[in-house]
């Protein structure tokens, strides 16, 4: 059997935690950034993406979403036997590229 | 008994030294609203097909014995009652375990796995002078649930993941590991997580759910395996952490 240890974990625990953030927050963003401007005509509210939380805010629930969807999907590509043995290294490596992308965002003054 | 009524039902036959594969042959058999599919497959042996095949024992869901597939759902046939399928019944063996007869399946891996996670107490030096092992109800609590289980193997053939790798240590066995981890008495958790912890172990499962749908005795083994992993996931961030000190240590001795 065999006792090697997986870096599983890691994966899991962006999985979960962009899980958990995206669920609670997805709804909420669509909400204030898509459909109240839309309807409303305000534009996006300011204090998301001008101050340096908000800013802050915006790259972990950017790069966590992205290592949760990436995940299933290398999960998912199992699950449909479809065995690619490139899928981890395209997948998490796009995660990390978004991830990078959103941190350089976040730092960009608006 | 001219107002008997009468059901057939589809089992799937398999005799290895005859067959290529399995196929469904019909059997008519009597049934009231006391008959659980058990019953039936007893009375076609008796009367019907003497040399069919499967497994059983106590006939009230405590043997965990007569695990089959009823329309494509893993149940035990003795808690199957045939009133609840009067539009059609197919019995098949359960899914994911190479057949061996009939009914009958080969459960040799799910047996090794059950052993590989040691599912008894570990390192508790305690002698019988001591007297009893005292334990809080809430010590019970935690585990009690996790002990129920009767390794029927419902759980596998249920689990997609299983079926895609037959060396993923699945939800029963992993389960009952659970179960001795959150034993007070037990002292043997690292052992167990060295298995919990590998490429075959809690990581192979993708929370589908299903084992814990199919659990006869409500055992939940989604939600152990799901427990199972934040420990799993915790001991990783450990392991980092001390090889991290370890190296400081080697360094500064150099």
């Amino acid at each position: 059997m065999d006792e090697k240890r997986t870096c599983e974990p890691i994966f899991w625990a962006l999985f979960g935690a962009g899980g958990m953030l995206t669920a609670i927050c997805a709804p909420i963003f669509i909400l204030v950034l898509l459909l109240i401007p839309a309807f409303v005509g305000s534009g996006e509210p300011a204090f998301i993406n001008c101050s340096l939380l908000g800013r802050l805010f915006l790259f972990v629930f950017i790069s966590l979403s992205a290592w949760c969807g990436l995940h299933r999907i290398v999960h998912t590509l199992h699950d449909l036997r479809i065995h690619w043995s490139l899928a981890p290294l395209v997948c998490y490596g796009s995660a990390l590229l978004i991830t990078l992308l959103a941190f350089a965002g976040a730092l960009i003054r608006c | 008994m001219a107002d008997t009524k009468t059901m057939t039902i589809k089992i799937s036959r398999y005799n290895p030294e005859k067959d290529g594969e399995p196929h469904l042959e019909l059997y008519t058999i009597p049934w009231s609203e006391k008959t659980v599919l058990l019953d039936a497959l007893q009375y076609i042996k008796d009367n019907l097909s003497p040399d069919l095949s499967f497994r059983s024992s106590c006939r009230m869901t405590i043997c965990g014995s007569c695990g089959v597939m009823i329309n494509g759902v893993p149940k035990l046939a003795c808690k199957a009652p045939l009133r609840e399928y009067q539009e059609g019944l197919t019995v098949e063996p359960l899914a994911n375990f190479p057949i061996e007869r009939d009914l009958v399946v080969d459960l040799t891996h799910f047996m090794e796995y059950i052993q590989a996670l040691k599912p008894y107490i570990l390192g508790n030096i305690r002698r019988p002078s001591d007297g009893p092992n005292k334990q809080t109800p809430e010590e019970i609590a935690k585990y009690h649930k996790y002990s129920m289980c009767i390794n029927c193997g419902l759980c596998y053939a249920a689990c997609p993941q299983f079926g895609l790798n037959p060396k993923f240590l699945g939800p029963a066995a992993i389960t009952l590991g659970r179960r001795y981890n959150l034993d007070s008495r037990d002292k043997g958790k690292s052992e167990r997580m060295e298995k919990i912890n590998s490429e075959n172990g809690v990581w192979g499962c993708t929370l589908v759910g299903y084992c814990s749908e199919v659990c006869p005795k409500h055992v939940d083994p989604a939600a152990a395996l799901q427990q199972c992993k934040v420990d799993s996931a915790l001991e990783f961030a450990a392991s980092v952490l001390n090889c991290k000190k370890k190296e400081a240590s080697h360094g500064n001795k150099a």
